[in-house]
């Protein structure tokens, strides 16, 4: 009797041990798992997929808010007449929201990667993740950060004080910097992977010092303008390891092996406003034309970069012609200019995270207020050099003498003419960067609006997605259209 | 004193066999039946003896008897009746019917047969010769209108259609409400079920609610359609059966566009406008489209025709060929049947050819029964691209579209769209399926009263497809307009395999004389095996050489494979009490692959109860009005593990682009499944009535009213951004869904020849969501910039929202008067709903001698949708409502303007304020941005009147036939579609049946499906 039960709960044990592995088939034989993949496997996709929403959406608003494009209106009609009208919403531009932080996800991941032996590959992660980060907060004010990016841990993270982020932001980099110099023996060198900076660590320093410079200088206008003491306080700290940094003087920029091969291997900006990865079928090149604000300014200051940001008019009849933002088909030329040589040149060419124009005209401005030590007039002309360098464009004939475009003048022309050769550096490449810059200096201030605008000033910042309120409701704070005319970032006058 | 005993019982004998004798007589009568009708074939007996006669056809007899004898009648599906003769001569009666032999035997979940008066749960049962009236190839299709509360969707309305089956609403939001499919006793999948061959099907019984298929366990919750094939004949000799049938098949309706303006824009005529923004149309000659290949116009009078793109459709045929096979004993039978179509549709090169082969035997030996089937089916799909509709709808009705049949892309009749016949000779697509299904069933006879039958199934399905374009590069761009297009050539691979297996034991006991014991345990174990790869790539070097050596660039490569299992035990337990009361308990234990091991652990219950009141009180029958009364109800708890394989791990995936030469990078997910998943849960309450009035059921009436409670739905949800992630798949919402189905049948005439059969039936569903998370109220199931679908706490689901206009308190639309444009709503309003307030069916057949004619035809409103036709139309000028007035400014109808403040607004009708501008050309932008933008102007009412079937058949009669040879023969026409009602601001837009997708996200009608199409047909059917 006793055996028989005894055989009997052994059947059943087998049974149900046997269920158990019988029903243990659901380990994913098609994607990798978090434990399979290390951080050196990540950073170049984390790099390059960010890069997309910088290189597209964000670059797209900021060449039209600041009027270097325009749209053909001879073969589309209503093309860009959100931005043209300011009919803002919470569908307005929110997949930068989107696009950003789930790109800097993945940077995250590389940051949390539980091991000692990846601390190069964490610096840089952090220094990506700052470097996006800033800009969310330029575009959108108070944003979650010290609850972010945790995945499935926490779905609804709160909302941070702007000013508190920005300035995390800036110790997130110093310890990228100290991750760098105190590197150990175990640590693994980056190589290929880092496809920006291919593995040279002091590249990844000075730009993670031009980053610094760039949030310090946005939150003086802070501490400057709103007499923000805290702010002014937080600067002076930081300024004195700045003395001694070096900047970014080249181009930062991004090649992962861009090529014709499949569109998805494109250089991101070329697919968007240039061609499909045969080269000849149009996917955005029919419709950005240039503006006629943009060019008639290039032309009448001379500037040879006109013929490499813009093309010669559609129709054949020579010369650069812009749209004017706002104009429909009939009142607009028969010929407009697409976009130039100089931004579309094929599926393989470079992408910039930041110009080296940029990164001069920074330390331009800090050098032009006495903040770090240099000639503000030599760090201008070199960043001009640098444009007219990365757009193939002829320097000699340029110098401008008007005040507010060339070095002359008041240090408050001197500054007016560092904005607006931002805007013409950036033009096509990083447009974002100048319409942050102009929320902030107001300058260039003699940018038109377009015909239709229904606004009489430019937004400050986007509203948040309307994802935000449907899936973090407790959080997002509450916004009407108004307020993003009215108010912009902690920064913002 | 011995001899005179002998004698006188000798002369006593003599006497006794004399009176026997002189007292045999003929006894002759007359047997009805029920209905008073003379009954033929009644078998009489003289009891004690083998004397024996019939009936004849008029229902009369004559034996011999005695008085005193006992004669007995008796008949199939009659009680058998006793007489004794008495001193007449003539015995004549009406027969009664055996209510419990006449009973249908319904197959239930697991293959268990109940009879009508033991089921609990609502059930329908659809019979061959219905779903084959109007041969219509696909079965699932047929099943339309015909079941009260299924609603048969199309979602891919061209040669080879694919559909949605939902029972009773939607329960989950974004989980599978599909209802499960069984075919021969093991579960199979809609897409086989579509491939079968109409003719090899049985009988077809759906069991609407959750109560009914608790015995399914998760695969259960949503209904389940028992599907049965035919067996080979019990009458001992070959039966051949031969069914033909063509069918020709034409487009129904196409969108209706504006007929008073031409090709152009902004009032100005151009040859190679799509829009129909040019002037007025006067008659004359014009140019259309792009110079020929000569150089020279296609002309064409400046008029229009709103009807000129049907034009770019041809009738397409259907033919059905089938031959089956069957023979067989009392102790086995075999079939084997064969079955092929041909399907061209109306866009040319679109084809599709068929051939399923069915085997099927099963043979009693001994103690055992072992049975099975084989099914292989394999067939071929050639078709171009449906989106060629979307661009031949960029088309002014002044454009004669045959004429440009050999233009190609570069003599179209537009610029900037291309040539449908130039699309539909260069995008293909060809796709090859082969499935073989085998079924095993064999059962074991323990001794009376136990049986334990095993069912084992192997399905498996390989498909092969392959796509191609061709390159087309545009080197002029009229006008600005490019229709270049990148060629491109692709092609897959996938297979996959379903092993299907139940154990069960059977019970069968009576307890007492009264009551009845049945009950089931069981085991059941399933294995789902996927694997598919594909290639792709663009830009091919050598036109017309589709090989991935031609490719220029990387090619695209794909490769998945899945796997999961499932294992459960399962039980039953019926009690009877006499022939009224039932009691039916289920349960059910489900472990899955797909759940983490701690909570993959369900168990499923359901109670039903029946109760047969005319059986218990017969007296309740007296009168003759109230024949059979039966009341029922179930409660039963399912779940429904909508969560796939690997769903619940955490992966990454590889980056996009990569890998770029040597160097590969993987991403984080951004969809993730909460990995403590659990099943939905999904409670079901129902209660049944089935009456039946009058002798012969004259009057039948079924009522069923049910409601779930759904919980714990798996939902996707939207996620912050911010945490990371885009998507979240957690269990969170609720949902009730309620409704009532009312079948009301009636044969109001019957005689021996003429029958009249009507079928109403009512169903009504309604899901309203209850929760979605603790921190939205709302989740959007598909969504576009202007409107979506929508799951809404408080709302009925699914829900479609999008811009509106804003307006004041009394409805009026709000102006503004600085620009003259309608104000629109910043958030998405509610709009309409995509699920039908009810649906009324009609199903009616007429049976004359030989002749049946028969229709189907439902209608259903209280619905809407959004019709993305309409919207595509808008902008290029093709709207009827933009021909109106001129193309000039207008007055907005029932418009106000706010002439106060912002703060306090003061709403005053609008009399002055012009919406359109005054040119031709504001009035363009006017419809191109203002009006195209609020999406109010696009959700259309959904009502559909539809007649689905008709048909009419002769069947010639045994006599007609002797002589040929044939044991039956019928010849019939039908129509399938023939008439389609729809409301008047649906201007043929879309047939609102029509799904984008076959999830959940219903009532987005967008651009790209063929419209619909009638078909009319001829059928032969004809044994021997």
């Amino acid at each position: 009797m006793r055996t028989k039960y005894k055989f009997l709960l052994l059947v059943i044990f087998a049974i149900t041990v046997s269920c158990s592995d019988y029903l243990d088939v659901n380990k994913s034989p098609n994607s990798p798992s978090a434990e399979d993949v290390t951080p050196d496997l990540i950073l170049a996709g984390a790099m390059s997929d960010t890069y997309r929403t910088q290189a597209r959406r964000m670059n797209r608003l900021g060449n039209v808010m600041m009027n270097n494009w325009g749209a053909n209106v001879n073969s589309f009609t209503g093309g860009f007449s959100e931005e043209f009208t300011l009919a803002i919403d919470n569908n307005f531009y929110n997949d930068l929201f989107t696009g950003l932080y789930r790109g800097t996800y993945n940077f995250q991941a590389i940051i949390d990667y539980d091991s000692a032996d990846y601390d190069n590959h964490k610096a840089i992660s952090k220094i990506m993740k700052s470097f996006y980060l800033q800009y969310v907060v330029d575009l959108y004010g108070d944003v979650p950060y010290f609850e972010a990016h945790q995945g499935i841990k926490n779905l609804t993270p709160a909302y941070d004080d702007d000013r508190a982020v920005y300035e995390e932001l800036y110790n997130q980099v110093d310890e990228a910097i100290e991750l760098i110099a105190n590197a150990g023996l175990n640590t693994i060198p980056v190589g290929s992977e880092d496809v920006i900076f291919n593995g040279s660590m002091s590249s990844w320093v000075a730009f993670g010092n031009s980053l610094k410079l760039r949030l310090l200088l946005r939150q003086r206008t802070d501490a400057t303008m709103n007499g923000d003491t805290e702010s002014a306080a937080f600067i002076a700290s930081k300024l004195p390891e700045l003395q001694t940094a070096a900047f970014l003087n080249n181009n930062a920029t991004i090649n992962p092996g861009y090529s014709s091969e499949s569109t998805a291997q494109q250089n991101p900006f070329y697919n968007y406003i240039g061609f499909s990865n045969n080269e000849t079928t149009a996917t955005g090149y029919n419709f950005y034309r240039a503006s006629q604000y943009a060019v008639t300014f290039l032309i009448n200051s001379a500037d040879d970069r006109v013929n490499f940001l813009y093309d010669e008019a559609d129709d054949g009849s020579g010369g650069v012609v812009g749209h004017e933002q706002g104009a429909d088909s009939d009142n607009s030329p028969a010929g407009l200019s697409p976009i130039g040589p100089g931004l579309l040149i094929d599926s393989a060419q470079d992408g910039y995270i930041m110009t080296a124009a940029e990164s001069l005209l920074m330390q331009s401005e800090a050098q032009l207020f006495g903040l770090i030590p240099g000639d503000p007039q030599a760090s201008f002309e070199a960043a001009i050099d640098a444009s007219f360098q990365l757009l193939g464009a002829n320097r000699s004939g340029y110098t401008p003498s008007q005040p507010g475009v060339g070095w002359v003048g008041t240090d408050s022309d001197k500054f007016e003419a560092i904005m607006r050769q931002k805007w013409i550096a950036t033009n096509g490449i990083n447009a974002i960067e100048s319409y942050i810059e102009f929320t902030r200096t107001g300058f260039p201030d003699d940018i038109p609006l377009a015909l239709t605008a229904q606004s009489s000033t430019r937004p400050m910042r986007l509203m948040y997605p309307s994802d935000e309120y449907i899936s973090n409701s407790a959080n997002v704070p509450d916004q009407t259209s108004a307020d993003v005319f009215a108010t912009g970032p902690f920064w913002a006058q | 004193m011995k001899t005179k005993f002998s004698g006188i019982l000798t002369l006593f004998l003599a006497f006794v066999v004399q009176l026997t004798f002189a007292q045999e007589k003929t006894i002759s009568g007359t047997i009805s039946d029920e209905n008073g009708l003379p009954l033929p074939g009644v078998n009489i007996i003289v009891k004690g003896t083998t004397t024996g006669t019939q009936s004849d056809f008029d229902g009369n007899y004559s034996i011999n008897a005695s008085t005193g004898d006992a004669l007995s009648y008796s008949f199939i599906g009659y009680t058998t009746k006793e007489m004794t003769v008495g001193a007449s001569n003539t015995i004549s009666f009406a027969m009664e019917v055996d209510s419990e032999a006449l009973e249908e035997v319904v197959i239930t979940a697991l293959g268990v047969e109940r009879t009508a008066g033991q089921l609990t749960a609502a059930t329908k049962v659809v019979d061959a010769e219905e779903l084959t009236q109007a041969a219509n190839p696909n079965v699932v299709q047929s099943l339309t209108g015909k079941v009260s509360g299924l609603k048969i969707n199309t979602t891919n309305n061209g040669v080879n259609q694919t559909t949605r089956i939902v029972l009773r609403g939607n329960r989950s939001l974004t989980g599978n409400n599909q209802a499960l499919i069984v075919i021969d006793g093991v579960i199979s999948s809609a897409n086989t079920l579509a491939n079968l061959a109409p003719e090899i099907i049985a009988s077809t019984n759906v069991i609407k609610g959750a109560g009914g298929s608790a015995l399914y366990g998760s695969q259960g919750s949503n209904g389940v359609i028992i599907v049965t094939t035919k067996s080979g004949s019990s009458s001992e000799k070959i039966e051949v059966s031969i069914n033909s049938s063509i069918s020709f098949e034409d487009v129904a309706f196409v969108p209706e566009r504006q007929t008073k303006y031409g090709q152009g824009w902004n009032g100005v005529h151009t040859s190679y406008e799509n829009g129909g923004w040019g002037p007025e149309f006067d008659g004359t000659m014009q140019p259309v489209g792009l110079p020929q290949a000569d150089g020279s116009y296609i002309m064409a009078p400046y008029s229009g025709d709103s009807d000129n793109i049907k034009e770019f459709f041809k009738t397409g045929t259907i033919l059905q060929n089938g031959v089956t096979l069957s023979a067989g004993d009392k102790t086995g039978n075999v079939l084997l049947s064969v079955n092929n179509q041909q399907t061209e549709f109306v866009v040319e090169g679109d084809e599709l050819n068929r051939t399923t082969v069915l085997f099927k035997g099963n043979k009693q030996l001994g103690k055992w029964n072992v049975g099975g089937n084989v099914t292989y089916n394999t067939s071929s799909v050639k078709t171009t691209t449906s989106n060629l509709f979307t661009e031949l709808l960029q088309t002014a009705s002044n454009v004669p579209v045959e004429l440009f049949e050999n233009s190609g892309n570069e003599g179209h009749w537009t610029s900037y769209y291309r040539n449908p016949y130039w699309m539909r000779d260069n995008i293909r697509n060809s796709s090859n399926t082969t499935r073989m299904n085998g079924v095993a069933n064999i059962k074991y006879e323990v001794n009376d009263n136990i049986n334990v039958v095993l069912n084992s199934s192997v399905r498996n399905f390989k498909s092969y497809t392959r796509n191609y374009t061709n390159e087309y590069i545009d080197t002029i761009g009229i006008g600005g307009g490019d229709h270049s297009t990148v060629s491109q050539f692709g092609q897959s691979n996938s297979e996959e395999t379903n092993i299907y297996n139940d154990i069960f034991v059977n019970f069968d006991y009576m307890l007492t004389d009264d009551i009845s014991l049945t009950a089931l345990v069981g085991n059941n174990i399933q294995d789902n095996m996927y694997s598919a790869t594909s290639v792709s790539g663009s830009n091919l070097t050598i036109p017309g050489y589709y090989n991935i050596d031609n490719i220029t660039g990387r090619p695209n490569t794909f490769n998945s494979i899945e796997r999961d299992r499932r294992f459960s035990l399962l039980g039953s337990l019926d009690l009877g009490y006499k022939d009224f009361l039932y009691l039916s308990v289920t349960g059910r234990n489900d472990w899955t692959s797909r759940l983490a091991d701690d909570r993959n652990s369900f168990f499923y219950p359901s109670v039903g109860l029946s109760f047969v009141a005319t059986n218990a009180f017969p007296g309740l029958k007296k009168g003759g009005i109230l024949n059979y009364a039966k009341i029922s109800g179930n409660w039963a708890k399912v779940g429904n593990d909508r969560v796939g394989p690997y769903q619940i791990n955490s992966t990454l995936n590889q980056a996009t682009g990569y890998p770029f030469g040597g160097l590969n990078s993987f991403v984080l997910d951004q969809t993730i499944a909460d990995p403590l998943l659990v099943n939905e849960f999904i409670e079901s309450y129902e209660l049944n009535l089935n009456l039946a009035f009058f002798k012969g059921d004259r009057v039948r009436l079924d009522f069923s009213i049910y409601e779930t409670k759904n919980t714990d739905l798996v939902t996707g949800i939207t996620t912050s951004a911010a945490s990371g992630l885009a998507n979240t798949t957690v269990n969170v919402a609720a949902s009730t869904t309620s409704g009532f189905e009312i079948d009301l049948g009636l044969t109001p005439i019957r005689t021996k020849d003429f029958r009249w059969d009507l079928d109403l039936n009512f169903a009504t569903d309604k899901t309203v969501i209850d929760k979605i998370s603790d921190n939205s109220d709302e989740v959007a199931l598909a969504a576009f910039a202007d409107v979506g679908i929508f799951a809404t706490a408080g709302e009925e689901f699914p829900l479609i929202k999008g811009t509106a206009y804003q307006r004041d308190p009394q409805g009026r639309v709000l102006i503004d008067p600085s620009t003259g444009n309608p104000l629109k709503t910043g958030s998405f309003q509610v709009l309409g709903k995509s699920n039908p307030d009810y649906v009324v069916g009609l199903n009616t057949a007429v049976n004359y001698k030989g002749i049946r004619l028969a229709a189907v035809m439902d209608y259903r409103t209280g619905h809407q949708f959004w019709a993305g036709t309409k919207d595509w139309l808008s902008w290029s000028g093709h709207l009827v409502e933009s021909a109106d007035g001129g193309r000039r400014g207008f007055i907005f109808p029932n418009s106000a303007i706010n002439t106060g403040t912002a703060a306090n607004p003061v709403y005053e009708a609008n009399t002055n304020v012009i919406t359109g501008g005054t040119t031709y050309a504001n009035y363009l932008d006017y419809f191109s941005n203002e009006y195209r933008s609020v999406s109010e102007n696009f959700v259309l009412d959904a009502t559909a009147f539809k007649v689905r079937e008709l048909s009419l058949s002769y069947a010639f009669s045994k006599e007609m036939l002797k002589n040929v040879g044939l044991s039956s023969l019928r010849l019939g026409v039908n129509a399938r579609n023939p008439f389609t009602v729809l409301p008047a601001e649906n201007r043929g837009y879309a047939d609102p049946e029509i799904g984008r997708s076959s999830g959940n996200d219903q009532g987005l009608s967008v651009t790209g499906q063929y419209p619909i199409t009638r078909t009319y047909g001829m059928t032969l059917n004809l044994t021997f």
